[in-house]
């Protein structure tokens, strides 16, 4: 007996366009919990450590003369304490892809938009959004309550309208935002959680600190450096020649950004899932 | 009709077969192995690296600077940041387990979880003390040589204090290892349990280093740098003395952070 199949059900066509992307990527980002927790672990941590950086350098200008050299107020509370948010910035682009890979998900998500550089791109754009508002929420917190720490201590501080402030307070957050697409594009090169937050933390954090007795200061140039020496700065910072305060260090790092996502982009679009 | 089973042996999991599986596992997982030798080779090459970059800036140095010159603590002195890898490793020592799977058939075959965790931490606390024993003395000896042969000052391991230092910075590195797989306990994952190894080392580092002398010289990093690699006193820039001090301060973080795990893994699921 011949076996007629049924007409196949009209199936819709398919409709996501890079909206349709977007809105599947932001629904991603905010639902996995692990990312949230993360992110809100690591901004409070962040504050803390520049309410106890600010605090420990308001005691050393008051007891210390030479701690006046070079004292930059913008700078003592965000150029190191920021580090806990670069940190976490970079955890959470890795994760946003290497998540993926580890559950299977990617393959849901590439079978629903085949395009995958398209699927990168809302991924990024995505993630760039959400760090770039996490980030300036973070900074501007974490300069003031730094600001009142060393208000409290008596120790010189500086208010946003003061000349130069307010960009060193703002451009860390497009700085965070670039980190978090750094990290996504070694977590897409990678493709495993370990490896790319091993990659991202041996980039960032342990090259400047190898390269500092190197001829020539090329730490200057490392994200971390760039950070804590330049763009959060108002004033020149002494430490390895850093870059001027400014938007140096904001353009080198989004070089940096746009490298690792063009190689996450070549690879994702030749490999297999 | 009722069907026979064979009787199954009663568990032997006591702690030498907990050892023997825990050494098994190390031994034969490929990514341990090449996570192992690559830690070696790395760690040594960028510190060969960096070394050969430096030695002969100090050749160069004036009198007084080359006198103060502590030859044994600049050459370990780079395992202050390649650490790093010795800390993955003991991350991923559990956190491997977890997203394989086989932490349930490895609690299966030993189901006293502190057991398994005592296994573990001997394991690979014996692994990481010979590898870092390896990188120690490798950096010990190539430093050197890298020194006398740009005529800088160089010291050998019979001078007074150079033998302890050389042997405690291996032993630091065991540690730091522990340090890492308490953190991959406490988190179950591999990027948590990083992140969490690089915040207690580079993140305590940058934060409590530059901005507080008297607080910076009990972030592990710092330990390593100024103490625990040095023969010559650094007291009077404020940081812990040459010896065991730093050494017996690591032994207490790695083991909060182990009980940390310990307390933990005993009680969740896996």
């Amino acid at each position: 007996m011949l076996i007629t199949t049924a007409d196949p059900v009209p199936q819709q066509r398919g409709h996501y366009r890079l909206s349709g992307v977007l809105r599947s990527e932001w629904t991603k980002l905010r639902t996995v919990r692990t990312s949230q927790q993360l992110c809100l672990g690591l901004a409070v941590a962040t504050i803390a450590a520049g309410a106890i950086v600010s605090s420990l350098r308001a005691s050393q200008w008051l007891s210390e003369p030479a701690a006046r050299a070079g004292y930059d107020p913008a700078n003592v509370t965000l150029g190191y304490p920021l580090i806990v948010a670069v940190l976490g910035a970079g955890v959470l682009g890795v994760l946003c892809m290497t998540d993926e890979y580890s559950t299977g998900m990617i393959r849901a998500s590439l079978a629903a938009v085949p395009g995958r550089l398209r699927l990168l791109a809302a991924k990024a754009a995505v993630l760039a959004l959400a760090a770039l508002l996490a980030g300036e929420a973070v900074s501007f917190a974490t300069f003031l309550a730094g600001q009142a720490v060393l208000r409290a201590g008596r120790a010189p501080s500086v208010t946003l309208g003061q000349p130069g402030v307010l960009r060193a307070v703002a451009l860390p957050g497009a700085y965070l935002a670039l980190l978090a697409l750094f990290g996504l594009g070694l977590g897409t090169v990678v493709r495993h959680a370990a490896g790319a937050v091993a990659a991202y933390a041996a980039i960032v954090l342990v090259l400047p600190l190898l390269l500092a007795g190197f001829p020539g200061h090329p730490a200057r140039f490392t994200p971390e450096t760039m950070l804590s020496s330049s763009v959060t700065a108002v004033l020149p910072q002494p430490a390895s020649n850093a870059l001027p305060p400014g938007w140096n260090g904001l353009l080198v790092m989004a070089g940096y950004a746009a490298l690792a996502l063009t190689a996450a982009g070549v690879l994702m679009s030749r490999r297999d899932a | 009709m009722a069907t026979t089973f064979p009787a199954i042996p009663a568990g032997r999991a006591r702690f030498a077969g907990a050892l023997r599986s825990e050494w098994t596992k190390l031994r034969t997982i490929r990514s341990t192995r090449w996570l192992l030798l690559a830690l070696v080779v790395a760690t040594v090459a960028i510190g060969i690296g960096v070394s050969a970059a430096e030695a002969t800036g100090i050749a160069h140095q004036s009198a007084a600077r080359k006198a103060a010159f502590d030859p044994a603590n600049w050459s370990l002195s780079v395992l202050g940041f390649t650490q790093f890898f010795f800390g993955i490793l003991g991350v991923l020592a559990i956190s491997g387990e977890y997203t394989s799977g086989t932490i349930r058939s490895s609690l299966a075959a030993v189901p006293r979880r502190l057991r398994l965790l005592a296994a573990k931490t001997a394991v690979l606390g014996l692994a990481a003390l010979l590898a870092g024993q390896a990188v120690t003395f490798a950096m010990f000896f190539s430093g050197q040589a890298l020194l006398a042969s740009a005529g800088a000052p160089h010291t050998s391991l019979g001078q007074p204090g150079v033998a302890r230092a050389v042997a405690a910075t291996g032993i630091f590195l065991a540690l730091l290892a522990l340090l890492g797989l308490g953190c991959g306990t406490v988190f179950r994952r591999s990027a948590g349990g990083i992140a969490a190894y690089v915040t207690a080392t580079l993140v305590s580092f940058f934060i409590l280093g530059f901005s507080s002398a008297h607080l910076g010289k009990y972030t592990p990093v710092i330990m390593l740098l100024n103490s625990v690699t040095a023969v010559r006193s650094n007291a009077s820039s404020g940081f812990l003395p040459p010896g065991w001090d730093g050494l017996a301060l690591m032994a207490a973080y790695a083991a909060v952070a182990l009980a940390a795990g310990a307390a933990l893994f005993a009680r969740r699921d896996a």
